[in-house]
């Protein structure tokens, strides 16, 4: 040895003869068959996930939710709707929910006193008038002799959001059977600038005169 | 709406609703929307509407 060089343990194994040409050729033929068991079973999986409609029918099924069973036998046979109002497109919105609803039914007109103000200002004054003609409808249709399931009411008005005013329809129904009434706001638009010119006469100048009123924008009011 | 529209009796047809949205939203339509929601408790299972 030379100086300035370290003397290093011997290796384990270092000197011996490596095992023969014909083990490492088994050892080399083992490591690739794995490999290639590897790879094929891959490949099968991607197969499998990339599958289109053939292999989704071994999923589970979905799960479906089935319909209310408990919902009233009224709902089923033929309804009679009493609607307080007389207005056209009104009646014709509730034939057509009635259809939606009911497999057979048929819708009466009995108009109604809202009993709230002719352009109600607020959601909550339009929904109490829609009630009111439900409730007065099926009263009505009491008096003259028509079993009605339900009565109907139907309110336009308009709300104040801001320094802004909407346009909102208040619907209801009240079950005569039961008693029991519900009502929903619908959805609502903005209502276009007022420009009543200070007049009240004519419903739809009324309307714009009660817009300008309450919003104080009216230089005439 | 009249005037401003220019159209005659928008009350009775399509209504203010009809007119802003160009005829794509009728009244009529809106209101039955409405009425869906007015039958809700009727339509739907009672656990839905406890007091």
């Amino acid at each position: 040895m030379e100086d300035g060089q370290l003397e290093l343990p011997p290796v384990e194994g270092a000197g011996q003869q490596a095992p023969g040409a014909e083990g490492g050729e088994a050892l080399e033929a083992a490591v690739e068959q794995e490999l290639d068991a590897i790879v094929a079973g891959a490949a099968s999986l991607a197969a499998q996930a990339l599958a289109p409609d053939g292999d989704a029918a071994q999923l589970p099924p979905p799960t479906v939710v089935a319909p209310p069973t408990d919902a009233p036998a009224a709902l089923t046979d033929g309804v009679v709707l009493a609607v307080g109002t007389a207005n056209r497109a009104k009646l014709d919105s509730v034939a057509s929910a009635a259809e939606r609803m009911f497999s057979a039914h048929s819708v009466r007109a009995f108009p109604a006193d809202s009993g709230v103000s002719a352009q109600p200002m607020s959601v909550a004054e339009t929904m109490d008038g829609a009630l009111n003609r439900a409730q007065g409808a099926l009263a009505a249709a009491e008096e003259a002799g028509v079993s009605a399931e339900f009565g109907v009411g139907i309110e336009g008005g308009l709300e104040q959001i801001g320094q802004r005013w909407f346009e909102r329809a208040g619907s209801a129904s009240s079950e005569r059977r039961t008693a029991r009434r519900a009502s929903a706001p619908a959805v609502g638009t903005r209502s276009p600038a007022p420009s009543c010119g200070g007049s009240r006469e004519g419903r739809s100048s009324a309307r714009s005169w009660m817009i300008c009123q309450a919003s104080r924008t009216c230089a005439q009011a | 709406m009249d005037d401003l529209s220019g159209k005659s009796d928008v009350r009775s047809g399509l209504g203010m609703m009809g007119v802003v949205t160009n005829g794509l939203l009728p009244r009529a339509e809106c209101y039955t929307h409405g009425l869906l929601f007015a039958f809700a408790r009727f339509l739907s299972d009672a656990r839905y509407w406890a007091p």
